[in-house]
């Protein structure tokens, strides 16, 4: 395969600063079609702040970041979200970021009709949602959401709106989905079923993912490829057993809280 | 199949119909203050678009009115156009306005939009005062033409204008428009990550919004046959906030319902009482502590509770 169409995504030497702190430093990745990359790290290591690098909710002070668009690398260092959402990128978030006040369906047809650009075209507003309407039943069911696509944002559980959160990204069939720890705060049996649901939508849809993960039984059941931060810098970077080879390395440095 | 018939709409229309019917049994003076009402309504019904439904708090609506009441009455009086012209020249200074205040204070949003909104609308009060030769100044606009001249007749014109644009409103929230405003209200980081373009929706929220304010302006100037700028002074935007709030902004009907008897509540208390503005402040306090979805909240918990809910 070419360069070109083996690669999805690529950063290349970004940094961040707030005041002094150095969130982000010096960072470079590589994401193929249909690799799943985990970043691992403590608190405070700079993982959401690269996400955000990627996304383009935050600008890097350095750095570039490209997308690989039918075989053409693509800048979008500093574009918006926008921008980079309709280029395919979604991401989903820490804290679960969902629309409270939509029930889950509305929450779904909200996605996919911005990503169709259906939300102010006045003279579709009656076949518009008739449009979309299959493809919402498709990730209720993909996402097993069937039981509570009539309740309100407001009213789900933790594990629920993780997932819900995620279905919107999904919804608008990006190439690539930044999650930032979608296992956090999931009961075991919550956090088997989104480690399948990653899986099945790598194998169905060939999304590529960069995951921001703390539990390491799901990384090492997951990834292609592990990168391990701390203070904004990257200690390691390669495959998930290489990495564990370094690890006793990494854990000294770390004080044990990672690996 | 998108557009159930659903129990806010059974209730707009049921009272509509009582709406139709009532003024039979009204005098006159009763039939003008529920037109006021239904104007009041409109109102709020617009005004609710962008502060129930897109989480925008204006504190500057009364510009909006204005600008239909003036707009219309500057045609009609001072330049003698036909009605049709003046309507044009009305829906023309609104969405001028619309345009204008809403690109500049849409950078901000929370407090300094309601601000913003301020201090724009008491400029265009200022400039009312000042363009004395165009708009009469402190003495305002008088002797605008009424159709149907009569009040009963002219009724029913504000009515079938405020049914259709209610209506409109129930429906505009649930096109996918509307569910673009609701999500820039939940989560506008969240909208503007999935690719909503959140300013641009907000605009078009403001901008409609003002339509409807600008359009019970319209049909105001001539119930009344005179306008004074007052209607264009800060306390009214105030009123506009206080009627939905006290209606409910949860839904097109509590908006409605909270113009609507405004206009009743404001000429009992002030009968009742000197010391109105301070009734009306702790009115308003108790309603959003103990009911935070106004009127239309109290009665759906009550009903809730009554079937044991
Ligand atoms: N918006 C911000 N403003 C100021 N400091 C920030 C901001 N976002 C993150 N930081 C800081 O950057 C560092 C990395 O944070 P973050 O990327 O959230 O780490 P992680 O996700 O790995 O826990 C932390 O020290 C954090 O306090
Ligand atoms: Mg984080």
């Amino acid at each position: 395969m070419s360069e070109a169409v083996k690669y999805v995504l690529e950063a290349s030497e970004l940094h961040k600063w707030f005041g002094n702190v150095h969130a982000v430093n010096n960072v470079s990745l590589k994401l193929s079609r249909g690799e799943i990359l985990s970043i691992v790290g403590p608190n405070g290591a700079g993982k959401t702040t690269l996400l955000n690098l990627l996304s383009g909710i935050v600008k890097p002070d350095k750095g570039r970041v490209y997308v690989y668009l039918n075989g053409d690398r693509k800048d979008i260092t500093g574009r918006s979200p926008y921008y980079i959402t309709f280029l395919g990128v979604g991401r989903s978030f820490q804290i679960p970021n969902i629309f409270d006040g939509l029930t889950v369906r509305d929450n779904i047809r909200l996605s996919i009709l911005t990503y169709r650009r259906l939300i102010n075209r006045f003279n579709r507003a009656y076949s518009s949602f008739n449009d979309v309407e299959e493809e919402v039943e498709k990730i209720i069911e993909i996402f097993s959401l069937e039981d509570s696509e009539y309740r309100y944002g407001r009213e789900l559980s933790h594990g629920e709106r993780k997932k819900l959160d995620i279905a919107l990204s999904f919804a608008q069939q990006p190439n690539i989905l930044l999650l930032d720890e979608p296992t956090s705060g999931l009961t075991y049996s919550e956090k088997l079923e989104m480690v399948e649901l990653i899986r099945s939508l790598r194998r169905e849809r060939e999304v590529s993912f960069i995951v921001v993960e703390h539990d390491l039984d799901v990384v090492r059941e997951v990834s292609d490829m592990l990168m391990v931060m701390h203070e904004g810098s990257v200690l390691a970077y390669d495959e998930p057993d290489e990495v564990v080879k370094m690890s006793e390395v990494i854990s000294a440095y770390l004080g044990g809280e990672v690996i | 199949m998108m557009f159930k018939i659903d129990n806010e709409l059974y209730s707009l229309i049921t009272l509509f119909i009582f709406l139709a019917v009532i003024p039979q049994f009204l005098s006159i003076y009763n039939v003008r203050l529920l037109s006021v009402g239904l104007l009041y309504g409109l109102a709020a019904v617009g005004f609710n678009l962008l502060y129930g439904y897109t989480g925008l708090l204006s504190f500057g609506h009364a510009m909006f009115w204005s600008a239909g009441a003036y707009g219309l009455a500057i045609g009609l009086v001072k330049l003698n156009l036909d009605p049709l012209m003046s309507i044009l020249l009305a829906f023309t200074l609104t969405f001028t306005v619309a345009i204008v205040t809403g690109y500049l204070s849409l950078r901000h949003t929370e407090i300094y939009f309601a601000m913003l909104t301020l201090a724009f609308a008491q400029l265009i009060y200022a400039l009312i005062i000042k363009l004395r030769d165009i708009t009469g100044g402190d003495e305002g606009i008088y002797g605008i033409p009424r159709f149907p001249s009569d009040i009963g007749g002219y009724y029913y014109l504000i009515y079938i204008i405020v049914f259709i644009l209610v209506i409109l409103a129930w429906w505009i929230v649930r096109t996918p428009l509307g569910l673009g405003f609701q999500a820039v209200r939940d989560n506008p980081y969240r909208a503007e990550a999935l690719g909503l373009d959140v300013r641009r929706v907000r605009l078009i929220s403001f901008v409609l919004s003002g339509f409807y304010l600008s359009i019970a302006g319209m049909l105001y100037a001539p119930l009344n046959r005179a306008i004074t700028p007052d209607i264009a002074f800060w306390t009214f935007s105030a009123i506009i906030v206080i009627m939905t709030i006290i209606g409910g902004s949860k839904n097109v009907l509590g908006a409605f319902i909270g113009g609507l008897i405004f206009i009743y509540i404001n000429t009992q208390a002030m009968n009742l009482t000197e010391f109105w503005q301070l009734t009306l402040g702790i009115i308003l306090a108790l309603l959003v502590y103990l009911a935070p979805y106004g009127i239309v909240g109290i009665f759906e918990r009550v009903l809730r509770y009554v079937r044991g809910g």
